[in-house]
Formats: structure tokens, sequence, C-alpha cells
């Protein structure tokens, strides 16, 4: 951050692996899980082949594509993408026959995978080579993490099987093959990290970090040219107002010093990994909403926001209904 | 209200459907109450008495014969994966029942179709593909026509343990009437739009009136229409939206039993409601319907105040 330290790969590890893990906390690259991972050998597969397909990308797009605009950088990742794992799926083909077939179409897709366009358009391309290269390595450790296990364990309670050998589970339960198992595992491991986040680092849990990236949003809202440019000074504190308003939490329009501290505060820690580049040397979101034209993914946080604020609405409304 | 199929299963069953039911109930609760232990939440939760449906309704959704790990299994699921991670009871966002059942026919679709003939001695005859449900998916119309009316309605065939008496079905239908009146207006949109769809759309080549009376024996229709489309964490609480939950559940439900690959999709049915609930809500919601609820509610309450008042002001 602003304090000179430099990014560290324990940052990153901590970062990425851990408390923005790709699949459980930001629900990326969940199609290969659910569907193909549910023997070990075909997620350790599935893990060996998205670490040379993420990193190579993540530093692609890091040291080149930077000034290409958006709508042909994402096109390029793919096809990064799928020249790496054209090539794992050759070797494949010709060394180890035998093991491709359980995975299918869905090691092709990885290159397609989500978490890579997220990560490089969110990070990669605005940082430097040092911070996109751990991020990369540490978020595909994060994916290996998730993906590994959840392999083993279906493997184990659908077809009791561990790497192919027989172990003598009494009962098996085939349906935890089928793709809605898969959820349901996924589901358990990350309520898991999520009580183990908000036990351990109560800093860093979904529902706080939310709040410190709508107050966020807000002051960085005064501050963008937009909003400044028209010289009607009324009309941005109307928006400010809705955006508080939507959000139940923030608090009132006032006391809009206070959530400022807090966001500076968790700047020092965590949120390094959405430092810009290019800012002044200064956590701000306007620098990544900036470039946001269609506005579709906002932020980690933007989907779950919605669904809180839509789930929220809903209870409420079944609450004036209930009982009358 | 799980008494009457209970009764009539015992009739049928004897001691085997004393059984069966024994073991759901006794191992949702014990589920439950490790699970509540484990994460130190307080076992009062488990007073809500909504454990022992769970288990009671697994077993009743299950042939008489089912053995006692296919119960349990079904009744571990449904607290551990579909109640337990949500919170209380009323916050489940899917029945748990349901969701136990599901993942049994999943799992073991063998097992769970796998019903005793009724008339056998010691219920160790299986008649493959003889429940209703399974001859409506067939179209196997001299069978059905076999059966007859008198047996049909009074749950005389193969099936499931408590799902068979369209009879003792609709006593605890009347129980709920009494006990719980609002909840009633689940059980009519979900019955009239399926008996509806039956009329509309028999299958094979049904008569209507037969296709009607089979299709709302057959299975667990019934079952599922009077005990989890009326559940109280799922369904809204307005009496006109009940209406359309139930309704919109019917529709899901009769096209699983239409479209489906198992005999029974009818839990699938109540599942998928549960899910598509939140969307068909916010559509309504679109279309101006909770306002005109509102309003609804507003008048009404005012309409109170009203006579309230006039109550008042009389004595004075």
């Amino acid at each position: 951050m602003s304090s000179g330290r430099k990014y560290s790969f324990s940052d990153a590890l901590f970062s990425s692996t851990f408390i923005h893990n790709p699949v459980l906390i930001q629900a990326a690259g969940l199609c290969a899980i659910v569907a193909v991972a549910t023997t070990l050998k075909t997620a350790v597969l599935l893990a060996a082949a998205f670490f040379p397909v993420l990193i190579i990308t993540q530093v692609f797009a890091c040291l080149a594509l930077k000034r290409v605009p958006r709508w042909i950088r994402v096109a390029i990742y793919l096809l990064i993408g799928t020249a790496i794992i054209a090539g794992i799926i050759y070797a494949i083909d010709t060394f180890v026959p035998e093991i491709s077939l359980g995975a299918g179409i869905y090691l092709a897709l990885t290159a397609a995978n989500s978490i890579i366009a997220l990560h490089c358009e969110k990070l990669a391309v605005k940082t430097d080579l040092r911070h996109a290269f751990f991020d990369s390595v540490a978020t595909a450790l994060g994916y290996a993490a998730v993906i590994i296990p959840v392999g083993a364990l279906r493997e184990m309670i659908g077809s009791s099987t561990i790497w192919g050998a027989d172990i003598k589970v009494p009962i098996t339960y085939p349906a935890i093959l089928m793709p809605f198992g898969g959820f349901l595992v996924l589901a358990f491991f990350a309520a898991a990290l999520k009580a183990l986040i908000n036990k351990r680092f109560p800093e860093h849990s979904a529902e706080t970090e939310m709040k410190i990236k709508k107050t966020s949003v807000i002051i960085s809202k005064k501050n963008l040219p937009e909003n400044a440019a028209p010289a009607k000074e009324p009309e941005p504190e109307v928006e400010n107002e809705s955006v508080e308003e939507e959000s139940p939490e923030a608090p009132a329009p006032e006391e809009t010093a206070e959530p400022e501290e807090t966001a500076e505060e968790t700047e020092k820690d965590d949120l390094t990994h959405f430092e810009p580049l290019d800012g002044e040397g200064k956590f701000d979101l306007s620098q990544i909403f900036a470039d946001d034209d269609d506005g579709e993914d906002k932020d980690y946080g933007s989907a779950f926001n919605r669904l809180f604020d839509e789930a929220k609405d809903f209870d409420s409304d079944e609450k004036k209904e209930g009982d009358k | 209200m799980l008494a009457a199929p209970a009764i009539v299963s015992w009739y049928y069953y004897g001691g085997l459907a004393f059984k069966a039911i024994l073991t759901g109930v006794i191992s949702a609760v014990a589920v439950e109450a490790a699970a509540l232990l484990i994460m130190k939440r307080k076992l009062s939760c488990l007073s809500d008495m909504h454990a022992v449906f769970t288990g009671f309704a697994i077993a009743m959704l299950l042939p008489a014969t089912a053995p006692v790990w296919l119960i349990g299994a079904g009744a571990a699921f449904a607290i551990l994966v579909a109640k337990i991670p949500f919170g209380p009871a009323h916050k489940a966002p899917f029945v748990p029942a349901a969701a136990g059942m599901a993942f049994l026919t999943v799992c073991f679709p063998g097992e769970v179709f796998k019903y005793p003939a009724i008339d056998s001695a010691s219920f160790d005859v299986f008649d493959a593909g003889s429940s209703l449900a399974a001859q409506l998916s067939a179209g196997g119309i001299q069978h059905v026509n076999s059966v007859g009316m008198m047996s049909m309605i009074s749950g005389n065939v193969s099936g499931a343990l408590g799902t068979c008496c369209a009879v003792a079905l609709l006593g605890s239908c009347a129980l709920l009437a009494v006990g719980k009146p609002k909840r009633l207006f689940n059980v009519l949109g979900f019955l009239t739009v399926c008996s509806l769809l039956a009329v509309i759309f028999p299958r094979g080549s049904f008569s209507r009136p037969v296709s009607l009376l089979t299709e709302l024996c057959a299975g667990s229709l019934l079952f599922s229409g009077i005990f989890f489309v009326t559940d109280p964490g799922t369904s809204p609480k307005h009496p006109l939206t009940r209406f359309i939950y139930g309704a919109f559940a019917g529709i899901i439900c009769m096209i699983l039993r239409y479209f489906g690959t198992f005999e029974d999709g009818t839990c699938f049915g109540i599942l998928l409601a549960n899910a598509f609930w939140p969307i068909a809500d916010s559509a309504l919601r679109k279309v101006g319907y909770h306002k005109f609820i509102e309003k609804s509610m507003a008048k009404r309450a005012e309409k109170r105040k009203q006579k309230a008042a006039l109550k008042g002001g009389e004595p004075a």
C-alpha cells in the first residue's frame, strides 16, 4: 500500500487463496468443479492444467495488455488459454492417453474459466508484474485447494473409491456424483471457510467488506470528475443520499467522516488486492469503476450486494403481509 | 394431522408401519440433536416438532418395507443438508422432508419405488410397477380399471406407506381447515391446478374423470399438497398469495409427473417451487401485485378500525 512495504507472496496467499478464495468466496469457475470433479484423478488433472493457464495469461495480460481496449482483452485471454490448453491436451493424449477421457470437454473449458477473466481484468492489467504473478499463483493454489478435496470427497462418498482404489464404504450415495451433489459439497466448504474467516479474521468477513466498499463507493462518487464537473452542488448530494438509503447499515449522511476512517484502516491490511497501479497511492474504488463502461460486473461484492438487498426487501414485504 | 394417514397405514401394514415411522422420527430427532450439540445451539429448538414432522413424513413417503438405513439416510440428509445450515425451521428455503425424499429418489430409485403387494400376508411379495403412479406413467389403463374406484380412494393399492389413502389425507385436510385455516389456501391452489391439468390433459387413453381420480390418488401428490406446500417456512403469508403459490407448485409438480424420469416426481416439484418462488414473487411484484395486496390490506385495516371505533363508540 501507501506504506512502502513490498507485496510479498504470503500477502498473495492470504488474500487470493484464503480470504478471496476464487471458488468459495468469489464463486467463479464453478462449472468444472461441479460437473466433472467427481474423482480425485480428474480433480488433480484440472487443478494442474489450471496453473499454467492462469499464470501465463495473467502475466501476459500484465505485461502486454494494459493499453489494449477492454473488449479485445477478454478475447485475448480466451485465445491464450485455448492455446495452452490445446498444448496440454495434446501432451496428455500423447503421453498418458488413459487420463483425459474423464475430464472430457471440461478440460478444454478451463481455457474459458471465469476466474481467468476476473483476475486478469480486475487485477493483472492494473498492477505490476510481481503483484500479478503472485496473485496468479496464489489464485491457482486456491482453486486447487478446493477442487482436490471436493473431488476426493465425492469419489469416496459417491463411488467408494479413492484414486481408483477400492475403499469399503458401506453405503454409497451416487447422487453426490451429479452436479447438484457438487454444489452441495461446495456449499458446505464455502460455509466452513466463511465461518473460519468470520471467527479468525472478522475484519475480512464479507459483510464488513461490503460495508466498506459501499461507503467507499459513496465517498469516491463525491470525488468523481463526472459528478463534480456540472458545477451543480445539490445533485451529487442527492445521489449520495439515495445510495446510502439503499444500504440500510450505512451511517447517516452527516457522519461521512467515520466510514472514511474504517475504509482507510482496512486499506492497510487487506485491500492491497485492489490497489490500482496508477492511483495516487490511495485506495479508491473510482479507479476500478472508471473503466467499467457496461457496469455489469462492478466488483466482487456487487452481485451479493444486490442479492442481499433484494432478500431484505423480500423479507420486509413478507413481514408486511404477515398475520394481518 | 399426520395421525390420520398413520392410522390408515397401521391398518394396512400393521407393525411394519409403526416400525418405519418410529425409525424415521427417531433418526431425524437424533440427527438434529447431535447437530445442535455439535454446533452448540440450544436443544430447545427441537421443541418445535419440525424434526419429528420431517422424519414422520419421510417414513410416510417410503414403502412400508423400506430398510432402516434408507429411512435414516433420508432423514439425516433432510436435517443435515436442508435444515440445520439455515438455522431455525422457519428459515429453511426448502422443505427438508421433500429434500430428503428427492435425495433418496435420486440415489436409490430401486429401493424407494419397491412397493410391497398390499394383499400379501407378510409383505414380502414385491409387485413391480403395480403402484398407481407407475401405472400412470406407463399408461396401463387396464390394470388401473381393475383396481377399482373404492380401493383407490381408500388406499387399498400398493404404494408408499401413508400416501395412498385419499380419504385419510382429505381427513387431515379437514383437520387443517379447523386448526390452521389459512394454510387451506395453499392446498386449494395446489389441488385446483392439479385437477384442472389432470382433466385437460389426461394421460394415455384415460377418460377425463378417471384421469382426475387416478392423478390425485397416485403417488404422493395429495400428501405433498397437504403437508409440504403448506410448510410455514417456505409458504407466503397472504391468503391470495398462498393460493398463487399453491397453484405455482401444482403446475411444476404436474409437469414433472407428465415428463419426469421417475414414477413420482412430486418432491422435485415441491423443491423447484421453493426455489423458483422468489423469482415468481418478483415477477408478481413487477406486475403490481404487491401494491394491490398492500392496498387491500390497508382497506381492510381501515374497515377494522372503523368497526372497532363503532364498537367502542356504542357502549360509550
